[in-house]
């Protein structure tokens, strides 16, 4: 943390200054810095400038996009799914071993590097600014407006302390920070606690700055398309499988059909990761992380493999049918309760319902199952010796006298 | 729920029952308090479903305050030689219950190819045939049903298997010995 800190303050030592209005943004500027030459503080005006032209754009893309994505969540996601969820979860794969590669100081270095080329190529195939100044206010903007497209509908909200907590940390020693976001508050109606999180988080501005350079750049084809198809997935699966987070403020924040990707890691970052808007100086890889194990069942659970995941949800429904071939299986119009062990009369789990010993469908419970293995180990329902059925040997012979 | 007493050779619960321990023809019942709270738990759970869905002609309640041991009664099919008549039975539960059956006898004494003079029954379910699905009701039922359809090849009565084939006589026979029976024992 402090050594990222470090790292970013010595690698853009006067952007810190330049770039001070905009201290949630804090992992761009190593970025920048990276690939682009710095601005000079003479170009903040322009800056701003561009930011209002790139927001008036980005409201456009972002139409765009949802008609885009309204138009290809029927078309490519559903047949594609496949795809892009395996490409996702080896997104997923590539970056935790990008992860782990690299050194806990590195690991933004490191993430911003993996995701540098296509965001670069994306950028550079932007027609939109010529110097370095505009690309990254361009760039600045186009991630908060990402944000911002959240929170546009929304009403205009002063900044909470956890924001400026938020913000103090995401700018490194930036006093400034707060007096320029609170102005921009004012100005822009934006700066929602999750929005700042998610700008001041680089990935997710990045893959939402990659997702609508998708959709705005028509040739961007196959990773864009999965791209978006994945930031579809990943809010098909976040509304499926969390449903009942108390992401209500992050949530609430997204117009339907927007901002998906970014909405879904803001919650999960809000959920699950409540310490890392105090972290935001690591954020990218700390996104990328939590993103990475908060989309680790989901990718498991991929629309391929959501009847997977509802078959399990549903395992305890789907034992009716079995229990009903049970009953119907046993001779001895002693129908089980549903529920329950028809020997002991105790609660099935779903270990013991899923537990069929016998061909015959009778079911029992686990434990009466071993105890019935130690006597005389033949089924409850047809008689039949569990350990195979050859072994049947009955002695019918002197019922009068009991077997003990 | 636990397993065999003699895989976990705890001494036997501070429940025991007296009438297992009477009976010769159980084996020394060792149990754990948690295993016969099971047992007791599945008879409580016989008794409830017994006594809702109440059969016609069959019967039973625990006999006293001990779960472990029944009264049940059966009365003759109608279409049989039994018409009419009602039969108490003791059923004891031993503590491995329902892996073991329980012990069924007559109390009321019963003219029958498989009764004999002290109420022993020879029914394969409730021996080798036995099935820890089965329960009170179906034993009960299933006696009932063997009054009226007895197996004379291995009878304990023979001189009742031998007379089944009049069934006027045999009638007869068995009423006096009811009567007698219901006499002299007045249960």
């Amino acid at each position: 943390m402090d050594a990222h800190m470090d790292q970013q303050t010595l690698f853009n030592p006067e952007k810190s200054s330049a770039v001070g209005d905009d201290g949630f943004v804090s992992c761009l500027p190593s970025k920048a810095d990276k690939s682009l030459a710095a601005p000079s503080p003479n170009e903040c005006g322009k800056k701003k400038r561009v930011q209002r032209a790139a927001k008036l754009k980005q409201c456009k893309m972002d139409a765009r996009r949802e008609q885009w994505l309204s138009q290809v969540s029927s078309k490519v996601v559903k047949p594609d799914s496949c795809a892009s969820s395996r490409s996702s979860s080896q997104d997923d794969r590539d970056e935790k071993e990008m992860l782990l590669q690299t050194a806990p100081g590195e690991l933004d270095m490191g993430t911003l590097v993996d995701k540098e080329g296509l965001e670069d190529s994306q950028l550079k195939r932007r027609p939109v600014g010529s110097t370095s100044a505009h690309e990254i206010g361009h760039l600045w903007s186009e991630a908060r407006f990402c944000i911002q497209g959240g929170s546009l509908l929304d009403k205009h909200k002063p900044l909470t302390p956890q924001q400026s907590t938020a913000c103090s940390n995401a700018g490194p020693a930036k006093p400034l920070d707060h007096r320029e976001q609170e102005r921009k508050a004012g100005q822009a109606r934006r700066l929602d606690a999750p929005g700042i999180w998610s700008t001041s988080d680089t990935s997710s501005s990045q893959s939402n700055s990659s997702q609508v350079s998708s959709s705005s750049d028509d040739e961007n084809d196959e990773e864009d398309w999965e791209a978006v198809a994945d930031a579809l997935h990943v809010q098909a699966t976040v509304d499926d499988v969390k449903p009942v987070k108390p992401a209500d403020q992050c949530s609430s924040l997204n117009r339907p059909g927007e901002l998906k990707s970014l909405s879904s890691s803001g919650m999960d970052k809000c959920i699950l990761k409540p310490e890392s808007k105090y972290r935001s100086g690591n954020c990218g890889s700390r996104t990328r992380a939590d993103a990475g194990r908060a989309w680790r069942p989901d990718d498991v659970s991929r629309p391929p493999t959501l009847p997977r995941l509802s078959k399990q949800h549903s395992f305890p429904l789907q034992s009716g049918p079995s229990l009903w071939a049970a009953s119907h299986g046993s001779v001895w119009g002693l129908p089980p309760p549903p529920s329950h062990c028809p020997i002991c009369t105790e609660e099935l789990d779903t270990t013991d319902s899923s537990f069929v010993p016998c061909s015959c469908g009778f079911r029992l419970c686990l434990f009466c199952h071993n105890r019935i293995l130690v006597g005389d180990g033949r089924c409850p329902g047809c008689r039949k010796s569990y350990n195979s059925e050859a072994v049947l040997k009955l002695s019918r012979t002197s019922s009068v006298r009991p077997r003990v | 729920m636990s397993f065999d007493g003699g895989v976990q050779p705890n001494p036997r619960g501070q429940q025991g029952n007296p009438a297992i321990d009477a009976s010769s023809k159980q084996s020394t019942p060792m149990s754990n308090p948690v295993e016969t709270h099971s047992v007791a738990r599945r008879l409580q759970s016989e008794l409830m479903a017994l006594m809702t869905c109440g059969d016609p002609g069959v019967s039973a309640f625990p006999e006293g305050d001990n779960i472990f041991s029944w009264i049940g009664t059966i009365k003759g099919s109608a279409g049989t030689v039994y018409d009419g008549l009602s039969y108490k039975l003791s059923l004891r539960f031993p503590t491995e219950y329902p892996f073991k059956s329980p012990t069924v006898k007559f109390d009321t004494p019963c003219f029958h190819p498989n009764v004999d003079q002290y109420g022993n029954i020879c029914l394969d379910i409730l021996q080798d045939k036995w099935s820890s699905a089965y329960d009170v009701r179906t034993i009960l039922l299933s006696i009932q049903s063997l009054l009226g359809e007895p197996n004379n090849d291995s009878p304990l009565n023979s001189y009742a298997a031998a007379l089944w084939v009049n069934q006027e006589e045999y009638r007869k026979v068995m009423l006096k010995q009811y009567r007698d029976a219901s006499g002299v024992n007045a249960r």
